[in-house]
């Protein structure tokens, strides 16, 4: 699980939860994979992003290393601030742990980097 | 108790004798899908626990199986899925939903690309074959309750998944989950297989469906098994799969066995009526070998 992914991530659908936003990280294997970096994409996709949650959850994995908490003006001209963004967007990636609900305490798996947000029908509103 | 079966048994000649004991009041059986009074009150729609049942058994613990076997048979996508996806803007985020072993997934740099399904095989296959695009991730979800954030995606395709609700309430819910998870003037490109197969290249010239219906009862529910590479004869229906292991030799490995798989196929204009029931505007509609497509946009709030 990438933490770009982790950022839309939410266990809301849970019976009730009211915001279940951001599930905390509980990582026991990061992997970080060299990926190809695109500047332009980075730029556009930060925006759609919750980007505090990004850096809580990066630094909750200990990957928040010169990253701003906050996002400065005109982020999208400043290279090395993308490139940092790009590291914890698309190549850190969770690969064993959990993911948790921050109201009911619902742990999520995750295994082989893929997180489990199934639900039984009887968890759900 | 919870029934697992994928055998089929021809029907035979055979005698029954029912006694009936006639009796008065509202109806306590437990045989809601073939009861008359449970279908009046309802518009014949399935309830909702039997529907998920027969998913569970007839959909998800089907693929899980059938994931290896599944994924070899699926390389290309669709050309019209392809035509959709290319022209997504740069820096977009799409949710591919169902994306089975992620053949939809594009080889593209420039936009986000998270791609969910179900059945645990089919990811396993998708995380591998989409291991060389930067942007693209995985997530196991149900798209009846799906975990991601309100408004998170620009763009959302759901290809050949919803013919595999069983009941009318369960399809629209699925449709609520792609309005949700758009973001308003959002896109999605959803298909769904037609009932309608004669401007496809799936029937067989050569064979004509059987005159004698194969039945299978799954949880009180009568459902008719489909002859494979003919025209469709039911709307709710099992279509079986010729489960063969992965082997060197292609030609090898004969079918070792026969797994059902629920559909509900779709009629012309039906797709349409769901996704504007539930406030997705249809924007382009068409029929592409064998399925119903449907280009939407999430409306803005009124």
């Amino acid at each position: 699980m990438k933490l770009i992914t982790h950022n839309m991530l939410t266990s809301k659908c849970l019976k009730g939860v009211v915001t279940g936003y951001p599930l905390a990280i509980n990582a026991t294997y990061v992997k970080v994979t060299e990926v190809g970096f695109d500047p332009e994409f980075i730029g556009r996709v930060i925006p759609k992003l919750d980007w505090e949650v990004l850096w809580v959850a990066a630094d909750s994995i200990g990957h928040s290393e010169g990253l701003p908490k906050t996002l400065e003006p005109k982020f999208e001209e400043n290279e090395e601030f993308l490139k940092k963004a790009h590291r914890v967007l698309l190549e850190v990636e969770v690969e064993e742990g959990h993911l948790t609900c921050p109201e009911s305490g619902r742990q999520f798996p995750i295994s082989k980097g893929i997180p489990n947000m199934l639900l039984n029908e009887a968890e759900v509103q | 108790m919870k029934v697992i079966t994928s055998d089929t048994v021809p029907r035979q000649t055979r005698i029954s004798l029912t006694f009936r004991w006639t009796r008065s009041g509202p109806c306590e059986c437990s045989y809601k899908t073939l009861c008359d009074s449970v279908s009046k009150a309802s518009d014949g729609d399935l309830e909702d626990q039997i529907a998920s049942n027969l998913e569970e058994l007839h959909v998800h613990q089907v693929y899980e199986q059938i994931a290896g076997h599944f994924s070899t048979t699926r390389h290309k996508p669709w050309p019209r899925v392809v035509e959709f996806t290319q022209r997504v803007q740069p820096g977009a985020v799409l949710l591919d939903l169902g994306c089975g072993n992620g053949k939809n997934i594009l080889h593209r740099s420039d936009i986000l690309q998270i791609a969910g399904e179900r059945s645990s095989g089919l990811l396993v296959e998708c995380k591998e074959n989409i291991r060389e695009v930067n942007a693209a991730d995985c997530v196991r979800l149900d798209l009846l309750h799906s975990c991601l954030r309100d408004s998170c995606a620009d763009v959302i395709i759901c290809i050949a998944v919803i013919h595999h609700f069983s009941s009318r309430a369960r399809r629209l819910q699925a449709l609520t989950t792609i309005h949700r998870l758009l973001r308003t003037n959002g896109q999605a490109l959803i298909t769904v297989w037609a009932k309608d197969q004669t401007k496809s290249n799936y029937l067989l010239k050569t064979k004509s469906p059987n005159t004698e219906d194969r039945q299978v009862t799954v949880a009180g529910l009568n459902l008719p098994v489909h002859e494979n590479r003919t025209q469709f004869q039911y709307k709710d229906l099992l279509v079986p799969w010729k489960l063969r292991r992965k082997t060197d030799n292609k030609l090898a490995g004969q079918p070792e066995s026969t797994l059902l798989r629920f559909y509900h196929v779709f009629e012309e204009g039906e797709l349409d009526r769901l996704c504007e029931e539930v406030g997705l505007e249809v924007e382009r509609s068409f029929y592409e070998e064998g399925n119903w497509c449907v280009v939407c946009k999430k409306r803005e709030v009124q």
